[in-house]
């Protein structure tokens, strides 16, 4: 039977800006993301507005626009109440199995066993998720089948 | 629409760090 939800990956705002500006870690984690179409990012406008924030910034406002533009062409919206927490919010209504922050409160085992008891979540640094994320061996209960390889280019 | 490798690019003229961006998203949330 399959379960999408294992195919469901959010990146706090942290590991996206990261993923743009410093590259490591993050990006080896969002790799995997862009380069399968059926690995879904799931974000809410906060979140995304949070990176994009945080990219002007750092960097420049035309880098953040144009980012947003391209990260709103990959990430599936989803929406929460302004005032909760944007990743573990968009996790919740996405109904993501996976949250990725550089958070080492988000990241711990206290926050880890709240959130068990509210909905089945894993947060990780992007670096255990580039390690443990398995693509061959989610696609069969993802999308069923045998895994066809990466089927998008992630600098594209 | 511009590509992934074309924003990495530009950003990579702008030195930043982890911990900058730790810093700042979590100055912007506190706020």
């Amino acid at each position: 039977m399959s379960d999408p939800r294992l195919g469901r990956v959010v990146a706090d705002a942290d590991v996206l800006a990261a993923d743009l500006l410093v590259g490591g870690d993050a990006r080896d984690a969002m790799d995997l993301v862009r380069s399968h179409s059926w690995v879904e990012l799931a974000a809410s406008d906060h979140l995304l507005a949070d990176a994009e924030a945080v990219i002007a910034d750092l960097a420049d406002d035309a880098l953040a626009a144009d980012w947003r533009e391209k990260i709103d062409g990959l990430a599936v919206a989803v929406n929460h109440p302004a005032g909760d927490h944007p990743a573990l919010a968009s996790a919740y209504h996405a109904d993501a199995a996976h949250v990725l922050s550089f958070d080492d409160d988000l990241r711990s085992a206290r926050t880890g066993m709240e959130l068990k008891q509210r909905f089945d979540v894993s947060v990780k640094s992007p670096g255990a998720f580039a390690r443990l994320f398995d693509p061959e061996r989610l696609y069969p209960e993802v999308v069923g089948g045998e895994y066809p390889g990466p089927d998008r280019d992630p600098r594209e | 629409m511009t590509t992934w490798q074309a924003l990495f690019e530009r950003a990579s003229d702008h030195a930043t760090s982890e911990r900058d961006i730790r810093d700042a998203l979590a100055a912007r949330r506190d706020e």
